[in-house]
Parts: C-alpha cells; sequence; structure tokens
C-alpha cells in the first residue's frame, strides 16, 4: 500500500506518449472527424426516376408512409414448389393505398422508394461511415447527409456504386448473382394442411439464372449457400433439394414476429441488390455545420474556461490535492482526445454531452478520494498512510460506479442507432481515461510525495487533523 | 466547510422521498396533460417525425450566419431545426423543420424576409422529408435502454444487494421522468441531441447512486453489529454528501459553460442537463438510502452499545464501557463523532471527570 508503484508511472507515460502522438498525427493528416453539427458534411439528393418535378408534387401532398413494410403477391404457386408438397399460398391484402398508384408511369411506390432508402443505408453502413443520415424526401427523393465529408465525388461513389448480389457456396465460389434474379418477395405460406401460416422469400430467376441455381443447388444438397450483398452477409440458408425449376422459396423456420421481420428485410435486400429504380443525383453539396461556425467558435472559449474553472475549483477546495487533481485532468484531455482521434470518432452533439459527463466522472474520481483522504487524516492517520487508505477505499466507489456504466454502455454500443453509438464509445473512453489519470496518476504522484517526504504538512493539501481532546 | 455530519437526513426521509414522488407526479401530470392537449407527450422533433425541408437562397449582399436564421426559427417553436448552410454557395441554405401548416409556412417566409433579408422567390417552396429515427428504429432504442437497465440491476444485485439496484433504478427512472417532465412542460423538441442529454443523466444518476451506495456497504461491514442500520445510512450519506456536491458543482460549471458560449442553439440541450444534473444529485443523496431505511424494518432490532442507548435516552451518566471502547478502537470514536456532538462531549467530560478523581 504504501510503496511506489513505478509501473504506474511507466503506464502513464506511455499512454500519455500514445495519446500525444495521435493528436498531432491525425491533426496533421486532418482525420479528426466531425458531426453534421459541428463541421458539415456532404449534402446528397438523389432522385429516383428523374422526370418527376418537385412542383407537381409540392400541389399533391402525397406523405410517404413509414410502415409500409407488406407486400402484395401474386398468387404463383405451382405444384413444383421444391421445399414442401402441398403448398396454398395466401394473397395479402394490400394496406398501403400508395402501392395502387401505378408504376408504369414515371411515379415510384413509397415501397420502392423505401426499398431504395434501406439498400443506400445498409449500404454506408457497410462502409463503415458513421453518423450518416438518410431520409425520404417528397415522394420521390432520398436525402443523404455523410458527415466529415467534403469530398463530393468520394461521397456519391460510396452511394452510387451498385451493390451486387451474389449467391456462393461454403468455398466462397460464386455460383450465380443478382443479375439473374427477376424477382425476390416476401410472402406468406401454408405449410401443412392445417400448420401455421409461416414468413417466406421468394425467389424467381431468369433462363440464365435458372440452369445457374440448379446447378448450384445440384452440387450443395444439405450444404448452405450464402447470399451477400456486397460485401455482407445477409443469410445462408440450407438448401434441401437441387432445385431446377426457377422457383425457390427461403423458409425462415418459425411464425414469430422476428422471422417475418427478417423474412421482409431479407426480400427487400435481395430485391434491392437489383434496384428496381434508377437513381440519379439532383444536388449535391458541402453544407457548414448545422450548429453554425460563430456557435463552434464559441464552445472551443467556452470548453477551455469551463476547464479552467474546474482546476480553480479543485484548487481552491483541495488545495495541494487539489493542484495533482488539475494535473491529472489535464492528462485525462490529452489521453481522451488522443483515444478520440485514434479510433476515429465522429465528434459531435451527442459526444459532447458525453464529453462533460465523463470530465465530471474524471473529477468525481479525484474528489471520492480526496473526501477519503480527508476523512482518514481527521481520524489522526498519518499522511501517508492518509493516502493508502483513501486511495484503498475509493477504489470500490470507482470500480463499481465505472463498471456499471461500461456494461450499459456496451448495450447501447451493440444495439444502438449510429448517434447513440458515438455517445456510447465517447463515454467508455472517458471512462477508461478517467481510471487512468484521476485514479492511478494521482495515486503514483500523492505516494511519491508522501514517501520522500513523510513529514509533509497537511494543512498544505487541505487537510485537518483530529481535533485535541485536550 | 459545512455542518454536513451533523446533519439529520434518514430523520427527514419521509418528507425527502414524499418531494420526490410529488416530483414524480407532477411530471406525469404533465406529460398526461400534454398528451391530451398536444396529441403527444413530447415535442417530437423533425428526426422522429419527419416534417418540411426548406431549400432557400438568400439575396443579401452579405452572407447569412445559421445563427441569425436559428433565431427567426425560434420564434416560431422551431429550435430544433436542422439548418444546414451550403459552403461553396453560402446564399443557399436547407432548413428541416418538423411538419407545420402551409399558413406557417408562409409566416416563417416572410419573418424570414423581414428580419435577415429578401429570398429568391424561386427558391419560396417546401417539400416533404421523412423521418431519419424510424418507428422500428424508436423501439429498438427503448429495447436496448430497457437492457440496459436490466443488466445494471443485475450488476448492481450482484455486487451490492437487490434491494439497492431496485432503488438504484426507482432513483434512476425519477430523474428521467423529471427531466422529461421539463422536455414536456417547456415543449423542448426531442432529437438526437436532447436524447443524447438525456442518455447521459441516466450515465450521471448511475453513478451518483453507486458511490453513496458503496458507503453504505463499507460502513455496513464495520458497524453492523453497533449501529441501526437507519444511522449507518445517516452516516454514509453525510459523510458522502460533500463529495456529491463537489462533482455536482464541477459537472455544473461544464454544463454552464456550454450553455453560456453555444447560446442558444445548444439551450435545449443544456437545459436537460441541468435539469438531470439537480435531480440526479437529489436522488441520489434523498432518495436511493432513505428508500433503503424504509425497506429495513427488520434491522431495527439490533444489539447496540449501552452507551448509544444512554445517550439516546438522555442519560449521560454511568457506565465505564464508554472509556473502554474509545481507547480501544480510534474509527469507532468517529463513529461517535459523526452521530452527535455529545458523544465527545461526554467522553470528555467523562476523561475529565476521571482525573479528577485520580487527583
Amino acid at each position: 500500500m504504501k510503496r511506489i508503484r513505478w509501473g504506474q508511472l511507466i503506464t502513464i507515460v506511455v499512454v500519455v506518449a500514445i495519446s500525444l502522438w495521435s493528436i498531432v498525427y491525425n491533426y496533421n493528416s486532418n482525420q479528426v472527424k466531425y458531426g453534421l453539427d459541428l463541421r458539415g458534411g456532404v449534402h446528397l439528393v438523389l432522385e429516383a426516376e428523374a422526370i418527376t418535378t418537385s412542383e407537381a408534387l409540392t400541389e399533391e401532398k402525397v406523405v410517404v408512409e413509414e410502415t409500409a413494410t407488406e407486400t402484395s403477391t401474386e398468387n404463383n404457386a405451382n405444384d413444383e414448389e421444391p421445399v414442401e408438397k402441398e403448398v396454398t399460398e395466401e394473397k395479402l391484402v394490400v394496406t398501403n393505398e400508395d402501392l395502387n398508384a401505378s408504376t408504369e408511369t414515371n411515379q415510384i411506390t413509397s415501397e420502392e422508394l423505401k426499398l431504395a432508402k434501406i439498400v443506400i443505408e445498409k449500404r454506408i453502413n457497410a462502409l463503415g461511415v458513421s453518423e450518416a443520415t438518410v431520409s425520404i424526401q417528397g415522394n420521390s427523393r432520398i436525402i443523404v447527409d455523410i458527415p466529415g465529408y467534403s469530398d463530393i465525388d468520394q461521397a456519391k461513389d460510396i452511394i452510387g456504386r451498385v451493390a451486387v448480389l451474389t449467391f456462393k457456396d461454403e468455398e466462397g465460389n460464386v455460383l450465380v448473382t443478382g443479375k439473374n434474379l427477376k424477382k425476390a418477395e416476401f410472402a406468406y405460406q401454408q405449410m401443412e394442411q392445417t400448420g401455421p401460416r409461416e414468413p417466406i422469400v421468394q425467389l424467381e430467376w431468369d433462363e440464365k439464372g435458372k440452369e445457374l441455381f440448379a446447378q448450384g443447388t445440384q452440387n450443395n444438397v444439405g450444404k448452405p449457400i450464402s447470399i451477400f450483398l456486397d460485401d455482407e452477409l445477409l443469410i445462408s440458408p440450407k438448401v434441401n433439394e437441387a432445385i431446377t425449376s426457377g422457383d425457390a422459396v427461403i423458409t425462415f423456420g418459425g411464425k414469430n414476429e422476428e422471422s417475418i421481420k427478417e423474412a421482409q428485410e431479407v426480400a427487400i435486400l435481395l430485391q434491392g441488390g437489383s434496384l428496381p429504380v434508377k437513381m440519379t443525383f439532383l444536388e449535391e453539396r458541402v453544407v457548414g455545420p448545422s450548429l453554425g461556425q460563430d456557435t463552434i467558435k464559441n464552445s472551443k472559449i467556452g470548453a477551455i474556461i469551463a476547464f479552467l474553472a474546474i482546476i480553480l475549483f479543485l484548487m481552491l477546495i483541495y488545495k495541494m490535492l487539489g493542484v495533482m487533481g488539475a494535473l491529472a485532468l489535464l492528462l485525462y484531455v490529452i489521453i481522451y482526445l488522443g483515444f478520440l482521434l485514434g479510433i476515429k470518432a465522429t465528434l459531435s452533439l451527442p459526444a459532447i454531452g458525453a464529453m462533460i459527463i465523463s470530465v465530471g466522472m474524471a473529477v468525481d474520481s479525484n474528489v471520492i478520494v480526496f473526501e477519503r483522504i480527508k476523512e482518514e487524516y481527521a481520524k489522526g492517520r498519518t499522511f501517508l498512510s492518509a493516502i493508502g487508505a483513501g486511495y484503498a477505499h475509493g477504489w470500490t466507489a470507482i470500480f463499481d460506479s465505472n463498471f456499471a456504466m461500461l456494461l450499459a454502455m456496451i448495450i447501447l454500443y451493440s444495439f444502438g442507432t449510429t448517434q447513440i453509438r458515438g455517445f456510447a464509445i465517447t463515454l467508455v473512453a472517458g471512462i477508461v481515461a478517467a481510471l487512468v489519470t484521476s485514479y492511478f496518476f494521482t495515486q503514483f504522484i500523492l505516494s511519491f510525495v508522501a514517501v520522500n517526504n513523510p513529514k509533509v504538512s497537511g494543512k498544505l493539501y487541505g487537510l485537518k487533523g483530529p481535533e485535541k481532546d485536550d | 466547510m459545512l455542518p454536513v455530519r451533523k446533519w439529520n437526513i434518514i430523520g427527514y426521509r419521509k418528507t425527502s422521498l414524499r418531494i420526490a414522488l410529488i416530483l414524480f407526479l407532477c411530471s406525469v401530470v404533465i406529460m398526461t396533460v400534454r398528451n391530451s392537449t398536444n396529441g403527444s407527450p413530447f415535442n417530437l422533433g423533425v428526426d422522429f417525425t419527419g416534417g418540411v425541408v426548406m431549400n432557400i437562397d438568400f439575396m443579401t449582399e452579405e452572407p447569412v450566419s445559421v445563427a441569425t436564421v436559428r433565431e427567426v426559427l425560434s420564434g416560431f417553436n422551431q429550435d430544433g431545426a436542422v439548418i444546414q448552410q451550403d459552403k461553396n454557395h453560402p446564399e443557399h441554405y436547407m432548413i428541416r423543420m418538423t411538419e407545420i401548416t402551409n399558413h406557417q409556412q408562409d409566416e416563417i417566409f416572410d419573418a424570414l424576409q423581414e428580419q435577415i433579408g429578401s429570398i429568391n422567390p424561386d427558391t419560396r417552396q417546401t417539400d416533404f422529408i421523412g423521418p431519419t429515427i424510424g418507428s422500428e428504429l424508436r423501439k429498438n432504442a427503448l429495447l436496448t435502454l430497457s437492457l440496459a437497465l436490466l443488466l445494471i440491476l443485475l450488476y448492481v444485485a450482484i455486487r451490492f444487494k437487490f434491494k439497492d439496484g431496485v432503488s438504484a433504478i426507482i432513483a434512476l427512472i425519477h430523474d428521467m421522468s423529471v427531466a422529461l417532465g421539463v422536455v414536456s412542460l417547456f415543449w423542448i423538441q426531442l432529437n438526437t441531441s436532447s436524447i443524447a442529454a438525456l442518455l447521459s443523466i441516466t450515465a450521471y444518476s448511475l453513478q451518483d447512486s453507486i458511490v453513496i451506495l458503496d458507503r453504505v456497504r463499507e460502513n455496513l461491514k464495520y458497524y453492523k453489529d453497533k449501529l441501526t442500520y437507519a444511522e449507518i445510512a445517516n452516516m454514509s450519506i453525510t459523510t458522502t454528501w460533500i463529495r456529491s456536491f463537489n462533482t455536482s458543482v464541477t459537472t455544473l460549471i461544464g454544463v454552464l459553460a456550454l450553455a453560456f458560449f453555444m447560446g442558444s442553439s445548444l439551450r435545449d440541450f443544456t437545459t436537460i442537463l441541468l435539469v438531470g444534473l439537480l435531480a440526479g444529485t437529489y436522488s441520489s443523496l434523498y432518495i436511493v438510502v432513505p428508500m433503503l431505511v424504509n425497506w429495513q424494518k427488520e434491522n431495527e432490532r439490533v444489539i447496540r452499545p449501552v452507551y448509544l442507548n444512554a445517550l439516546e435516552a438522555g442519560t449521560t451518566t454511568t457506565d465505564i464501557k464508554t472509556k473502554k471502547y474509545s481507547s480501544k478502537n480510534k474509527d469507532e470514536v468517529i463513529v461517535a463523532n459523526d452521530l452527535s456532538d455529545t458523544v465527545k462531549k461526554t467522553s470528555t467530560t467523562k476523561k475529565k471527570n476521571n482525573k479528577k478523581r485520580r487527583r
């Protein structure tokens, strides 16, 4: 407890050095990523079927329905359905009236637009562009905002790239591609006479596809076939028997909500591999930060002033202990920034919220320990022993609160949306940086001081001894 | 230094818990009223509901700043509007707002013209825009949050006690509902950044609660047989009070700096943080442990040292045990100090008496 832990110093020096390098490197190579709110980015408007005019659209207010997930299916059941023998299909009721709009004209259906949106979203996410948003505008346009980019061509390249749908066997050989897929549709199917209706995806191939698919399934009976959209694995269903008719059905093993959702998504993506709508770029702009340039400039001043005020507060309350805390906070900022820049986190408003909280947490670790040292010193312990006790007792509180937070953030990260992910990652970085600086660094430096000056004045450190009885 | 150590926080736990309950109920009432008058308890932003987008070109000589545009929009309760300025053509603005009527659109156009400068008439039009956070994503987010809370409950239950976990979660719900009540009352727009603020509150509240619970856990270990649960609880709260206060002040400094320097565009964000911070500090001190004391009735029957009983009964006389007790272990004397000054006085007077007797 009382000895100086040199390992701590070495760890801290190494971590700070790496962080400094990360900061300098990322700043110099201009790789700091900011969100749309802080820096702006590329704003693209895509038009599906370029001919429709926006004037016409503003007059007729057709609201795009978000929940239009059900599709109508044609009753094309035939006896050669490969998976089950007696197949009874039921036609789905068309719930979305927009679907009735004829597809022969330039007007595209909201279903198609939604599909295009999902495909674009998938494509952007697959490329690891964080915090990009895709939204539908009017009834033929899609807006894509990619933060942090200023290169329009690069951004267009990402979106404009045609997604390739491939069916691969276990060895990774391509059996057939989406080019030959005529149709992929979501439907329900009755498996047995009295059985439940299960969600399925129907595939329909063209002549060439029929041939390739028949060959592929013949060679892979009993084995899975993996379906990829670009590099992303969508699903790998097992082949029950050779399918030579060109019509195939993918089942999802159940009729619960999850498998229904999965089937719908797979159908949309399979269909999206061969996008039914033609997308053209209508607008392409580099936009400034949505918070405004002035705000950004002011926020930097604000951050510096907040930092100074916190340091001042610490020193006022905890004297020399506060000075150590301030020093730790300085290192904290370096490590924190270094880490965030290192993992290429996107700095945006949610991240700023996380930063404030984690600065609070960093200071909190200090405050917990310092208060404890004060208490222990007041009980009559020596300076050295009070410091040892303060860190030992403070540890459980710091560990438990940080670990609980870490768990919560892992959940948020694994299930959250991109913005929530940004929040979680920023907070986790803060937790780790706070632990290293506010606990380990101050522990090292205080034990160092205490061991080398056993007669150090407690007063200098804002400590009061026990009140004497006589 | 504040005389925190002498405070009897647990003694007033009924009041403090009632205040929390009232705050919670107020929030629920506010949300219900909003729900019936406005159709939704919250003012969902364009991210959730979709709305309209304006693409306008200003025809002013000087480029217009985002802040001035926001200023005008906030007059129409569109604080949460997403405002984007083209970097290469600074006269061009893209503004996304929640759904508004044609009449309101005209009003906004007129206000922008009046207060900023003329707008190219060709660009005086709007288009519909879909939500970026769809209903599925929303459901997913709720599920995620619930899962996170469950995991926290589990962790606290393992490291502490199940009751402690429940108490921490209740405090968390209190903080969230107070913040949401304020969001509903002032009709603050819910968008990605206000969600982030709400998440930050959750994190802060959790941290605060666990630090206090840790102190109770530790004190229970040392004083279980000597003090009642309520006494241990009070001691734990009073000793961590200063820490809670100091931490809140430092975090507050950060939030206020943000509020002050980043101005109106972040007003909603900082308001939520501020409310959450206050609620979080209150709940960790005046809800978490007091609630545990309420659930701890059976612990009232505990073996106590004689001197404490005597002290409460008002008879500070007799018993040599006190002296024995204080000389044996330093830590335990401190307990007495924490509880009340009278204990110390008694022991010192006794010492004096002893000295006199010896003479």
